[in-house]
C-alpha cells in the first residue's frame, strides 16, 4: 500500500506541475527536499543516539522493568502474548508515556527501540505481527495528555487561554486510539479468515 | 494554568534524566559505557532510516509545491460544503498524516487568520492536537526493522485519524461554537 501512495504522490505532483506549466519546478523541488531530508536525518541522529544511550542506562538500572510493572494491568490486556516479557513491556510503557507527555524527541527513539524488540519476537520478519500492529495502533492514535507544541503556538498567536484545548484533545485522541484498536481487532478477524481460505 | 503547563513541560525531561541516572547510580550501572553502547545502536538505526526520510520528503514536497494538494482540495470542496467542513481544515487533515511540520505551519496560519480563541481556531487546534503523522511514523517504524508487509496498519492509522478529525469538528463546534 505504501508503494501505491508514494507512486501517487510523485506522479500526481509531476503531472500537475507539467499541466500548470511549472515543469522546471520538479527538479528544483527534488533538490531542495533531498537536502532538507539529509539535514533532518542528521538532526534526528543526534537525538536518537542520545536517547537510545539513556534508554540503555535505564534498562540496565531496572527502570524500564519498574515502569512495566506500573502499566501491567493495561498492557496485559492489549498484549496478552507478551506476558512475562518484562523488558519489551517496559519499553512499550516508556514509549507510550513519552507520547502521552508530548515529548516528541524522546518518543521517536523509544518507539524505534520498541519496534526492534517486538521484531525479535516476530515469527515472520517481513510482516507486521499482531503485537506490532497493536503497538502501532496505540502510537498512531496519538494519545496526548500534554500537547506542549500546540499550546506553545496557541500562546504565540495571542490566545487568552492557550491550554483550554487540553481536555478535549485528550478525549478526542482517546476516541481516535479506540477506533484504531477496534479496527485492528476487526482486521485480524478478516486476515485470519482470509488465511484459512487459502 | 498555562504557567503550570509550561513548567511541567520544561521540567519533565530533566526530571526523567535525574530519575534514570539516580537509579543507575544506585544499582551500580557503568553509566558511561552503557550509554555509549546504546548511542552507537541509535546511530545505526538513524542511518538505516535516512532513505525512508528522503523518500517521504521528496514525495510530499512535490505533491505540495506542484499544486496537486490544492487541486485535491478544490475537487473535494463541493462535498465539504455539503458536510459543512471548512476547506482550510481539509488542508490540515490531508497534510497532517504526511508531514507534521507542514501541518503545524498550517495550524499556525489558521490561528493567525481566524484568531486562536475563535471557533475555527479552536477546532483547528483540536484537529492538530489529536492526530499523528501516520505516513511518516509508519515508514519510519516499519523501515527501522525492515518490515515490508504493513498489512492493515496504514488503513488502521488513517481510519483512526479520520475518526479523530470528525470528532474534533463535532466536539469543537459543540464546546466552542
Amino acid at each position: 500500500m505504501i508503494n501505491t501512495v508514494w507512486l501517487l504522490l510523485l506522479i500526481s505532483g509531476i503531472i500537475t506541475a507539467a499541466v500548470t506549466g511549472k515543469i522546471a519546478l520538479v527538479s528544483e523541488v527534488i533538490f531542495v527536499n533531498t537536502s532538507k531530508a539529509i539535514e533532518f536525518s542528521i538532526g534526528l541522529a543526534g537525538t536518537i543516539a542520545f536517547w537510545s544511550g539513556i534508554l540503555k542506562v535505564a534498562e540496565a538500572a531496572g527502570v524500564t522493568a519498574q515502569i512495566a510493572k506500573l502499566f501491567r494491568p493495561f498492557l496485559n490486556k492489549l498484549f496478552p502474548a507478551l506476558t512475562g516479557h518484562t523488558k519489551v513491556l517496559g519499553t512499550i510503557a516508556l514509549a507510550l508515556s513519552a507520547n502521552l507527555l508530548g515529548l516528541g524527541n524522546v518518543a521517536t527513539p523509544l518507539g524505534l527501540e520498541t519496534m526492534a524488540q517486538l521484531q525479535k519476537l516476530n515469527p515472520n520478519k517481513d510482516r507486521v505481527s499482531k503485537e506490532i500492529a497493536t503497538f502501532l495502533a496505540l502510537i498512531l492514535g496519538g494519545l496526548t495528555v500534554l500537547p506542549s507544541t500546540l499550546i506553545a503556538i496557541r500562546a504565540q498567536a495571542g490566545s487568552k487561554n492557550p491550554a483550554i484545548i487540553i481536555i478535549p484533545v485528550f478525549l478526542i485522541s482517546l476516541f481516535g486510539t479506540f477506533v484504531g484498536l477496534i479496527f485492528n481487532q476487526l482486521a485480524y478477524r478478516v486476515l485470519i479468515w482470509h488465511h484459512r481460505k487459502e | 494554568m498555562f504557567g503550570l503547563i509550561t513548567k511541567v513541560s520544561q521540567w519533565s525531561i530533566p526530571l526523567i534524566l535525574i530519575l534514570i541516572l539516580a537509579a543507575a547510580h544506585k544499582n551500580k550501572v557503568r553509566i558511561y559505557e552503557v550509554f555509549v553502547q546504546g548511542a552507537l545502536e541509535g546511530l545505526r538505526t538513524t542511518f538505516r532510516l535516512t532513505p525512508y526520510i528522503l523518500a517521504i520528503f521528496v514525495a510530499i514536497g512535490l505533491f505540495r509545491s506542484s499544486g496537486a494538494l490544492n487541486l485535491c482540495i478544490n475537487i473535494a470542496k463541493p462535498l465539504l460544503d455539503l458536510l459543512r467542513i471548512p476547506p482550510d481544515l481539509l488542508t490540515l487533515a490531508l497534510l497532517k498524516p504526511l508531514s507534521g511540520s507542514a501541518a503545524l505551519g498550517i495550524t499556525a496560519d489558521l490561528l493567525q487568520k481566524y484568531g486562536p480563541d475563535s471557533t475555527m481556531g479552536l477546532i483547528a487546534s483540536l484537529a492538530q492536537g489529536c492526530s499523528e503523522t501516520t505516513f511518516y511514523v509508519l515508514s519510519l517504524y516499519l523501515g527501522s526493522v525492515n518490515i515490508r508487509e504493513g498489512r492493515h496498519t496504514l488503513l488502521m492509522g488513517l481510519t483512526s485519524e479520520m475518526a479523530a478529525f470528525f470528532m474534533a469538528i463535532s466536539l469543537g463546534s459543540f464546546l466552542f461554537g
